[in-house]
């Protein structure tokens, strides 16, 4: 009986095979290459058009070095092979990537795929990288004693694609392997096992190599400096401190060209339409709202190229191994380092990659701590704070003031997660941080294609989900500032709308703070998502934008600084670093920690800390003014 | 029996020594000890008669340590390094 549901290939391997950029190669769909362990967590589906208009899926399965599993994305890869993930079915082969400059490990894995009950293709890629370090295999030797074909690839530049797709064709069409015996799992999992695999694997390794490969200079080269106590410390620095500037200072100009063309997008359905609340709604509520959202997108861009740059090249294992010690003593793997740096573009990524690591408690740790790192929606916030009241000089001739100011505010951001979590480890969190045992793969020259293609995915994601959430609320916001209308249609004055009327009722609580009626308006709609108060602020300060001044942030800043005393702008800031604000965070949180009880703690918490850390933070500011 | 006149466990071992591996779960020195993380070394190539060496120490508390191993570099603890044993070469 034919099914029509075209079969289904496995894509498999080993962390840093390159199995991602196969996976691209071979069916066009975008999706990230990682060179850290345990990237591919979302499972990803292409298509792959055969010759003679055969198609089948193509199923990127997490990178793993053993079928034994250990983590939850692993076990995701483990399932799909076994044809137990969910509807999928089971895999009519699997094509198996392996590293040519790592033909151990990568056999290994190859040994135990070869057990599952389907056909094994191996796809032998990074052969230019080995060719280059002189190794020569005999691939008509290795080909008999793995006892399955080989089709050498170089995946990153297209080569060997075409002779794969013949490949999976032809194994298609002869059908299945025996199933895999009874006590599969359980037998992979004995050490005697194990070792007779890796004879097995050394045997044929043996016999096929011609020639030996050189070790990896370059990369032990470069290790002794990135990984030198001091000098590696230093690099580990300088990377941040220039990330931190780069988004402050050079995401300017694009930042203002955004900002531009939102005003004239304003200016233009100002002209066309005729004045009343069908206009107002459209221009201060849709535009504005996703205006001002859209404006910081380039930061977030330039964080995520930065990451992802980063992680092509090597270097985000080399920051988890440098931090990984004082981490664990504070009750987070160094693992965490990739899930808590993802998290300073987006909480959001952040926690969903905290699938990669072993442990619940974990996990947790991660998950509950990630809402503290100072996330890009914050910036817009920050940019105006900072620049009404940190003056724009330069320390040391060189060192932005107000960057300085933006860096500690992430320093600050980062040093209370890692006490939270030592805090929780102590309590609510039992259990020390799992093991690192982790493989620190060869600095690669990162594919700019590749690494612009996740930019381009991981923003466009963003935009999506955190942009849906950003125009309800935008248009939720409006409604509260522009009703109550006055007897005649026209607009009230802000103070009597029920914006106001809110703000005016929370007030008392943050007296303390020194937040007047204005301030406590605006962090209602920031409660839904931060970045929100940038728009509500321009709102209650009045502050117009109109044709011929396009200069909207400017203003406000302007507004800012005559409005509010330092002190109690100093507060506000300290409240932003802490205070729960992002309505989309609660929603992964509930997700991924399957139920309310965390999420609750999380919000519980991280109140408490934002209005304790305002109010001394206005007391501070106040000595040091005085 | 793991521990022999000249073994020494992995996380013992200064900075730069070459070794070869005697055996993998030795834990005469930890109290509880967890199989997953003897099969993960063993995954990751651990395994008796392979040839080490501890290339990297992490600044400022010492932990953790790089090893070379087969052909690959492996980030770990000193506690898993703990339940390596091996011999100076």
């Amino acid at each position: 009986m034919q099914s029509l549901e075209p079969p289904l290939i496995a894509l498999a391997g080993s962390p840093n095979c390159g199995k991602t950029s196969l996976f691209n190669a071979l069916t066009g769909l975008n999706q990230k290459v990682g060179n850290y362990p345990g990237i591919t967590v979302d499972r990803v589906k292409g298509s792959l058009k055969l010759s003679g208009d055969q198609w089948v899926d193509l199923m990127d399965v997490p990178g793993c070095y053993s079928l034994d599993i250990h983590s939850f994305d692993e076990k995701v890869g483990r399932d799909i092979l076994l044809g137990r993930f969910n509807d999928e079915k089971k895999p009519s082969a699997i094509v198996a990537v392996i590293d040519a400059t790592n033909l151990r490990r990568s056999l290994y894995l190859v040994i135990e795929l070869q057990q599952l009950g389907c056909p094994v293709i191996v796809a032998l890629n990074m052969m230019d990288e080995a060719h280059g370090r002189g190794l020569e295999l005999d691939l008509a030797i290795f080909e008999r004693e793995l006892g399955c074909p080989i089709i050498p690839t170089v995946a990153t530049k297209r080569k060997g694609i075409d002779q794969l797709k013949e490949k999976i064709q032809i194994v298609i069409k002869e059908g299945r392997a025996p199933e895999p015996p009874e006590n599969f799992l359980h037998k992979i999992r004995r050490l005697d096992v194990i070792k007779a695999t890796y004879t097995r694997v050394e045997e044929i390794l043996r016999l096929a190599t011609v020639k030996e490969m050189a070790p990896d200079t370059l990369t032990a080269k470069i290790d002794r400096w990135v990984l030198h106590p001091v000098w590696g410390l230093l690099i580990l620095i300088g990377f941040l401190i220039f990330v931190f500037q780069l988004m402050f200072s050079w995401a300017g100009p694009v930042m203002d060209l955004v900002e531009t063309g939102v005003t004239s997008i304003q200016s233009l359905v100002l002209g066309v339409m005729t004045e009343g609340l069908l206009q107002s709604f459209l221009v201060d509520g849709v535009i504005a709202g996703v205006g001002n959202f859209l404006v910081f997108l380039p930061q977030i861009m330039l964080l995520f190229l930065f990451l992802l740059f980063l992680e092509d090249w090597g270097y985000l294992g080399r920051a988890a191994f440098l931090l990984d010690g004082w981490m664990r003593k504070m009750g987070l793997p160094g693992r965490a380092t990739v899930p808590l740096l993802s998290s300073h573009a987006c909480a959001i990524p952040g926690i969903m990659a905290a699938r990669t690591l072993e442990s619940r408690s974990d996990r947790l740790a991660v998950m509950m701590v990630a809402p503290l790192t100072q996330c890009s929606a914050r910036l817009p916030v920050y940019a105006i704070l900072i620049a009404a009241f940190v003056p724009s000089s330069f320390l040391f001739g060189f060192l932005n003031l107000q960057g300085l100011v933006l860096f500690s505010l992430y320093t600050l951001g980062m040093l209370s997660a890692l006490i939270m979590s030592y805090a929780m480890r102590k309590t609510v969190l039992t259990g020390s941080p799992s093991g690192l045992l982790m493989e620190l793969p060869p600095y690669r020259i990162p594919q700019l294609s590749n690494v612009l293609r996740g930019v381009w995915q991981k923003s466009w994601s963003f935009v999506k989900k955190a942009g849906t959430v950003i125009l309800v609320l935008s248009m939720i916001l409006w409604v509260l500032v522009s009703f109550p209308r006055n007897a005649d249609g026209s607009q009230s004055e802000i103070n009597k709308s029920y914006a106001a009327q809110v703000g005016q009722t929370i007030q008392p609580v943050f007296e303390p703070l020194g937040f007047d009626w204005r301030l406590s308006t605006i962090l209602i709609p920031a409660f839904g998502a931060r970045e929100l108060a940038v728009a509500a602020m321009g709102t209650v300060l009045s502050v117009q934008m109109s044709e011929d001044d396009p200069k909207f942030e400017g203003k406000l800043t302007e507004m800012v600084r005559k409005s509010f005393a330092p002190e109690v702008l100093m507060a506000l800031l300290i409240w932003f670093v802490f205070a729960p604000q992002c309505i989309s965070t609660f929603a992964v949180l509930v997700r991924e920690t399957g139920g309310y009880k965390w999420p609750f703690f999380v919000g519980l918490y991280t109140i408490v800390l934002a209005y304790l850390g305002a109010l001394s933070a206005k007391y501070i500011a106040q000595f040091i003014i005085t | 029996m793991c521990r022999t006149p000249n073994s020494h466990q992995l996380s013992e071992l200064s900075l730069g020594t070459k070794g070869r591996i005697l055996s993998v779960g030795c834990h005469e020195n930890s109290d509880h000890i967890d199989e997953r993380v003897i099969l993960r070394l063993s995954h990751l190539g651990f395994l008796p008669d392979q040839e080490i060496t501890v290339t990297n120490v992490a600044p400022i508390v010492a932990e953790p340590i790089l090893v070379k191993v087969s052909q690959g570099y492996i980030a770990l603890t000193r506690q898993e390094a703990a339940l390596i044993s091996v011999e100076e070469v």
